[in-house]
């Protein structure tokens, strides 16, 4: 049964003429693996994570976006220490607002109409504490929790059934909860305002932390890959080697996805180098993306190669 | 002949040649041979600023059968007083040997060579003479391209 991919950094790569003189040598032993899918019921869009003023001056809304294919609750947390030897414990000085609950629904708002107290008081918190990391303390975390899907069918109807609400915000999660957390801290914008920006993320599954990595590349339904990227003069989605084919491959540790299925496995008896960074493959992962509605895209787009947290 | 010579051709090289044709990249013109579609016959102006301006210098560039597994050969056809091209044309560049990558084209390795006119590199040099020329008198080796610009290039 595929596994997860585990991620691990890619060691920086000198450019240069210390490279030259090395022919890349084929790759036997790479296989072209299959993603396991990890099924990410709950999703905060990171790029809709923003602050919003409230009457109260220094005192800000922390707001945000997110889908959920299941029930599932929010709860907020600044200046936190997470504990991963306990079940990504959550403590905080400031004492956490009550967790909001929400059915199942695409691009739910939060906080919903009436819900206040999940606020950030950049006069009472220290600004340096807001805005940076400092000895696993996180400016603000946002953990938004569900049944695990597969766990809670099995329960169905027993005595083992469990329930959210019997769960104090930001305590050690049990496997049974499938959560996903996103840690950020404030920055100044340009104009002087405050905002949010995402650290990280993590998916807490069956017992089990996996840091979010995002896939380069793989960007649903805009019109090509621009400069930015590094895929200039290809349209669309399409490999890079072929320019036919859309890419579904992903080249790792690196994370590009630039090719198709069969230019990679074609590469792969040539060089061992990313065709986008030069970077030695480890191993190919093959993605496959149904063409689904938005929302299933939206779902991709935040479910990428995992990386599990061994406990400290 | 072409048509026939065109089914056989991978959709990439197709893909291409037409956007060579229909978006090319200021100050290169790259354009195929009517009796082999992967022989290209290439013009780069000599960038503005460098020895090579005013120069207009034409090239071949073939793609092999393995391309783009493996870079396409590229040659100054017109003569170049520079350090990393020597006398028969050949081009002392990274991306056309061990940093060639499949992402890479046609329209990025003339641009590539259109950046190496305007930055010498006499510390890799391809051409020994020229190379030493250009570090023990830059000034002198400037004025000896530009000389050969007026004489090889501009006609």
């Amino acid at each position: 049964m595929p596994q997860p991919y585990q991620y691990r950094p890619v060691p920086q790569q000198p450019y240069g003429p210390g490279q030259f003189g090395q022919p890349p040598r084929p790759v036997q032993t790479q296989e072209c693996q299959t993603t396991a899918t990890v099924r990410n019921q709950v999703n905060l869009r990171k790029q809709t994570l923003a602050l919003e003023k409230t009457a109260q001056p220094g005192v800000f809304n922390i707001t945000f976006s997110f889908d959920a294919s299941t029930p599932c609750r929010v709860t907020t947390f600044v200046c936190a220490r997470e504990d991963v030897t306990r079940s990504c414990r959550i403590t905080s000085p400031f004492p956490a607002a009550p967790a909001v609950s929400y059915p199942k629904g695409l691009n739910h708002k939060f906080p919903g109409p009436g819900v206040s107290g999940h606020v950030i008081n950049t006069v009472r918190a220290p600004a340096r504490e807001l805005t940076s990391v400092t000895s696993d303390v996180f400016p603000v975390v946002i953990r938004l929790e569900a049944l695990n899907a597969d766990i809670a069918a099995g329960a169905a109807g027993t005595s083992d059934a469990h329930s959210l609400s019997s769960l104090e915000p930001g305590c050690e999660l049990p496997a049974w909860v499938q959560s996903q957390t996103t840690y950020a801290r404030l920055v100044k914008e340009d104009d002087g305002a405050w905002g949010l920006r995402v650290i990280k993320q993590k998916i807490w599954v069956k017992g089990t932390a996996y840091e979010l990595q995002e896939i380069y590349g793989m960007e649903q339904g805009k019109p090509g890959g621009s400069a930015e990227d590094g895929y200039e003069d290809v349209d669309g989605n399409e490999c890079v080697i072929c320019m036919s084919a859309p890419r579904d491959t992903t080249a790792l540790p690196c994370r590009h996805m630039c090719m198709c299925h069969s230019c990679a496995s074609a590469l792969k008896t040539q060089t061992n180098k990313c065709p986008i960074c030069r970077n030695e493959i480890e191993s190919l992962l093959h993605i496959k993306i149904s063409s689904k509605p938005p929302a299933a895209a939206a779902a991709a787009d935040g479910a990428a190669a995992a990386s599990s947290q061994a406990p400290a | 002949m072409a048509a026939e010579q065109a089914a056989q051709l991978p959709r990439r090289i197709i893909k291409e040649t037409q956007k060579l044709i229909s978006e090319p990249a200021p100050g290169i013109s790259a354009s195929p041979s009517e009796e082999n579609l992967r022989y290209f016959n290439v013009m780069i102006l000599g960038p503005q600023q460098s020895p090579y301006e005013g120069g207009v210098f034409k090239l071949e560039l073939f793609l092999p059968e393995d391309y783009p597994m493996a870079p396409p050969k590229v040659r100054f056809l017109t003569k170049i007083y520079h350090p990393n091209i020597d006398k028969l044309g050949r081009i002392c560049l990274d991306i056309l040997k061990d940093k060639w990558s499949p992402a890479l084209q046609i329209r990025t390795v003339l641009l590539s060579i259109q950046a190496l006119l305007s930055a010498p590199n006499p510390d890799d040099p391809l051409a020994d003479q020229i190379a030493k020329h250009w570090k023990e008198n830059e000034k002198e080796a400037i004025a000896t391209a530009r000389q050969w610009t007026s004489m090889y290039a501009q006609n």
